[in-house]
């Protein structure tokens, strides 16, 4: 844990690239920018778990992607929120949510 | 809607992965220049942003591997990048590729092929419903003067009825009758039966029905079952012919049913059925098929032993079978499965000699390909110790390799069923004389199935062999020197020799299995066939009823035919037969009976063919006379009662008396009756009537049409001509047909050939059975001198660098030269040894295949071991001589 503690947790990052996009579609590199920005420095999305991330979304037709050019006039793939992953950023946000409260009343326990 | 976008993408990378990687760089390029823009922006020199962003992101081939772990398909696309390798590498040595295929394709297609046959005639159990409670009820002798087997009999019938082991039991026995009508006259088999054979069989008409118990009855009228053959054949598939009339042997018999197509009772040229409508009043010997079905629990044991209490009683219904002329003969029931009946003991015994011979072949097209793939391997030892030192996977290179020689096997596999497929078709059009049941043969899901395990055993195999020479080389970066190595590794050695060893072993066995049989061929080609074939022209005439209504019509045209022929130049003899020698297919023996002698043996009945002939046939033929006289012209008198008989009849029912002057009796009119026998006038030499290989079984010849008691119009309305000439036979056709349209212009002269082309077609049916082994030699001598030459071709480029070193030291190339001659022959003599051993030690399994030539025949033993040492001896000199001319500056530069 100690050694990159701007890794976002084992899991998470479903989450975080699907809540990135509930807000518009976005590239790569647009992603791991906005997440960035978000927390405010304080989770950093490596492109090694960025990229797969992407393709296991796709692959389970939660996001699309297409061919874009950028504002810049550069060619760029744009990942996509689907209904389906729209619903299922909707299950995973709750599912997150339960799960943090679990541990937090664990914590104050001890 | 996931699965299709799930199945989309996998498609896509396998259809296209270089866009979906293209795809993936391109991302990743645009990821490292924006983050590279955003380190300008931050104020970083350009060279350093493009630094800081290449570091950042990390290495790019890695993150596209991830990428591609992700992907939904990774395996299917490893597998397809495989499978792309392994077709490039194929298609680099097509030489290789194409022997190791054609080679799978000859030992798996030789199996398929085999196999089916085997499946389909031995394995599967017969079309009856519960067919393992069939079984067939005969009887054994203690032999002498009568045969050792017996079947049963309508006094066993009648006997037998009480076992509480059977369900039924019923009674069949097959004769010719001659069917005539619109269409020419043609003699079909007809099986007689009780009428209770449909429920013992458990199968019923597929038009009309079965007969009646009343139909049965002795004195009932004629009724009919015709097989959906001739049905569909004679009769167009006509559905009314039910309850129509058709005339066998000229009497009507009135149509009742049509069989299914698949009945195939007691043989498939069966056409009709009748009742046998028995008289228990009038019972017979031992001469009528029996088959009954067991009640669910008995066994054939059980059921013997009950009929062995009830055998006694035959004599209380048979006067002439006296409780002591059973004992006298020993006589046992003998119980046992139908299916054992419905393909000989000989045909089982040659279809499984016949799988042993191709699964050896299989086995030398396996080690040849073995050996094929380890010299290969060879070959591409410093490819895989560089893929090994470079970081592939010990289990990827395995799949690489297992991929590989999946591709191979599947290919040859595939080419093999396709030759299976044809071969099968061969067998089924031509091989319905020599083989029962073949009409059940086909490659059906278990024959695949055995094929595709023998097909993925050896990819597997071939797969993983290889690579264990490759285990040493792991890890020491030898691709440098590793094949410049003085000799060649231990192990590898060890294996090759052993495959070449094996290799031999495997074709000397089998070359001895076939040259055994090739010999049996030869010696029945060479069998006496009882008469003299050359100079002998034959034709065939049909008279139909129309024309020639009576005996005596009949009789008429043949004797002014016979005339006019032998007044033709160049004619020595000239005469008639209802049955060619060899020409027709095997046809039962009719009931034969003799008359009694005071204090002489049992009079069981034999079976002996029934056969008409004129005066002039036996000179024509030059069938020898062994006592008394030939037929003469006085003998068509009617009432003369003169036959002939062959010497088998005299053999086994005529023992130790003279034959000339003794009584005989054919078919079911009973010896007490006096009009019914016939004298016996000469005994002839016994004549191969239906085939080469069986002994001939007796038969009878009567005088045509003339023979009280025996209705033989059936037999003389279809005559084949047999005419002796000086010259060449087939000068003479034109004359006979020219002569045969002035005597009736209506009437067409068939089946115009030579009695020596008769001869030869029927050895041709023993060479079809034969050919299968042969070509299975010829396959297996070719692979394995292939394989042996290929081994030893190698082991000597292997010693390439021994022997230059060798030679620069001073040895003298001639030394070479023998010294790799001895290593391959000293392998050769081993490996023929070890075959010629087992060829011994399999004699007993061979010998009962065999006619008229010894298991350990020293001539094939010879000459197997003459042909193997040649192929050796050439397959050795090629490389030996290679090795002698070796100019030891080039081989030892050489890898």
């Amino acid at each position: 844990m100690g050694e990159s503690s701007t890794e976002p947790l084992r899991g998470t990052i479903d989450l975080l690239v699907l809540k990135t996009l509930t807000l518009a579609p976005m590239h790569g590199w647009g992603i791991s920018q906005r997440i960035q920005q978000l927390t405010d420095g304080a989770l950093e999305v490596n492109q090694g778990s960025l990229y797969p991330a992407l393709q296991r979304l796709e692959r389970r037709d939660w996001i699309d992607s297409e061919w874009r050019v950028t504002e810049s006039g550069r060619r760029a793939k744009y990942y996509r929120l689907t209904a389906v992953g729209q619903r299922a950023a909707g299950r995973e946000t709750a599912s997150w949510r339960r799960h943090v409260l679990a541990v937090e009343a664990l914590l104050a326990q001890t | 809607m996931r699965i299709y976008k799930w199945l989309a993408m996998s498609l896509r990378e396998i259809m296209h992965p270089s866009d979906v990687a293209a795809e993936a760089d391109e991302e990743m390029r645009f990821h490292l220049a924006m983050e590279a823009e955003r380190k300008l922006r931050e104020g970083a020199t350009p060279e350093r942003a493009q630094r800081d962003a290449a570091i950042s992101f990390g290495g790019v081939l890695r993150h596209k591997e991830s990428m591609q772990d992700e992907q939904p398909a990774r395996y299917l696309v490893r597998l397809v990048r495989d499978l792309r390798f392994a077709l490039r590498m194929l298609r680099k040595t097509p030489g290789f590729s194409i022997a190791a295929i054609l080679t799978l394709a000859v030992g798996i297609g030789g199996n398929t092929a085999v196999f089916s046959t085997v499946s389909g005639v031995l394995l599967h159990p017969l079309p009856y419903p519960n067919a393992d409670r069939l079984v067939t009820i005969a009887h054994t002798t203690k032999g002498g003067s009568i045969p050792k087997n017996l079947p049963g009999s309508s006094a066993t019938y009648v006997v037998y009825e009480p076992a509480k082991s059977f369900a039924a039991m019923a009674l069949y026995e097959t004769f010719n009758l001659t069917l005539t009508g619109r269409d020419l006259p043609e003699r079909l088999p007809v099986s007689h039966v009780t009428q209770n054979i449909f429920a013992v069989l458990g199968v019923s008409p597929r038009l009309g029905r079965a007969f009646t118990v009343d139909e049965d009855q002795p004195g009932a009228a004629s009724v009919v079952i015709l097989s959906d053959a001739l049905w569909r054949r004679r009769f167009g598939a006509d559905r009314a012919i039910v309850g129509q009339s058709v005339l066998l042997d000229g009497r009507p018999s009135t149509v009742i049913g049509v069989m299914p197509r698949s009945f195939a009772f007691p043989s498939e040229d069966v056409q009709l059925w009748m009742p046998m409508q028995v008289d228990v009043h009038n019972l017979e010997g031992f001469h009528t098929q029996s088959i009954g079905r067991l009640r669910p629990g008995a066994t054939p044991e059980v059921a013997q032993r009950e009929l062995t209490t009830l055998l006694p009683r035959v004599s209380t219904v048979v006067d002439f079978l006296s409780p002591e002329t059973l004992q006298g003969a020993g006589i046992r029931p003998d119980v046992h499965p139908y299916a054992d009946d419905v393909v000989p003991i000989s045909v089982r015994r040659t279809l499984w000699t016949l799988w042993a011979t191709v699964a050896l072949v299989l086995m030398i097209a396996c080690v040849n390909v073995a050996s094929l793939l380890a010299v290969r391997a060879e070959s591409r030892r410093r490819e895989m110790s560089l893929r090994s030192a470079l970081g592939a996977a010990r289990g990827h290179l395995l799949a690489q390799s297992v991929t590989e020689s999946t591709v191979l096997v599947l290919a040859g596999a595939a080419l093999g069923v396709a030759l299976a497929y044809v071969a099968i078709a061969m067998l089924r059009r031509f091989g319905a004389d020599v083989l029962p049941r073949v009409g059940e043969v086909r490659i059906d899901g278990a024959v695949l199935a055995v094929t595709a395990s023998v097909a993925a055993g050896a990819a597997l195999v071939f797969g993983l062999a290889p690579l264990l020479s490759h285990r040493s080389e792991r890890g020491s970066l030898v691709f440098g020197l590793g094949s410049r190595e003085g000799t060649a590794d231990a192990r590898a050695l060890r294996l090759r020799h052993a495959l070449v060893l094996a290799q031999v072993a495997m074709a000397a066995m089998l070359l001895v299995v076939c040259g055994l049989m090739l010999r049996t061929a030869q010696n029945l080609t060479r069998v006496d066939v009882g008469f003299r074939p050359d100079n002998v022209l034959t034709f065939r005439i049909a008279l139909p009823e129309v024309s020639y209504p009576t005996s005596a019509d009949v009789a008429h045209f043949h004797e002014r035919v016979l005339a006019r022929i032998r007044e033709l130049p160049n004619v020595v003899a000239a005469g008639a037969t209802s049955d060619l020698p060899l020409a027709s297919p095997a046809a039962p023996g009719d009931v034969l009976r003799t008359d009694r002698v005071a204090g002489g043996p049992s009079t069981l009945p034999g079976a002996a063919e029934m056969r008409g002939a004129t005066p002039g046939y036996f000179e024509a033929m030059g069938i020898p006379l062994h006592r008394g006289r030939f037929l003469r012209d006085g003998d068509i008198e009617p009432a003369s009662g003169s036959v002939l008989v062959t010497d088998a009849v005299v053999r086994t029912m005529l023992p130790g008396r003279e034959p000339v002057g003794a009584h005989v009796a054919h078919g079911l009119a009973g010896v007490r009756d006096e009009r019914s026998m016939s004298t016996v006038v000469g005994v002839i030499g016994d004549v191969r009537g239906s085939s080469l290989e069986e002994a001939p079984i007796g038969a009878v010849y009567y005088p045509m049409e003339t023979t009280p008691g025996v209705n033989m119009d059936w037999l003389a309305r279809r005559m084949s001509y047999a005419v002796r000439v000086r010259s060449e036979p087939m000068a003479l056709a034109p004359s006979i047909q020219a002569l045969v349209h002035e005597l009736d212009s209506g009437l067409p002269v068939t089946e115009m050939r030579t009695m020596r082309s008769i001869v030869d077609a029927a050895s041709s049916k023993t060479r079809f059975a034969m050919m299968g082994l042969a070509l299975a030699a010829a396959a297996g001598l070719l692979l394995g001198s292939i394989g042996l030459y290929g081994m030893l071709a190698y082991a000597t480029s292997q010693r390439t660098r021994e022997i230059g070193v060798r030679i620069a030291l001073g040895a003298k190339p001639a030394a070479m030269r023998v010294s790799v001659l001895r290593q391959g022959l000293a392998l050769c003599v081993a490996g023929l040894a070890l075959g010629l051993l087992a060829a011994i030690a399999l004699r007993v399994a061979i010998r009962p295949l065999l006619y008229e030539v010894s298991a350990t025949d020293p001539l094939t033993f010879v000459a197997v071991a003459a042909v193997l040492l040649l192929v050796g001896t050439v397959a050795a000199w090629i490389p030996a001589s290679r090795a002698a001319h070796l100019d030891p500056v080039l081989a030892l530069r050489s890898d």
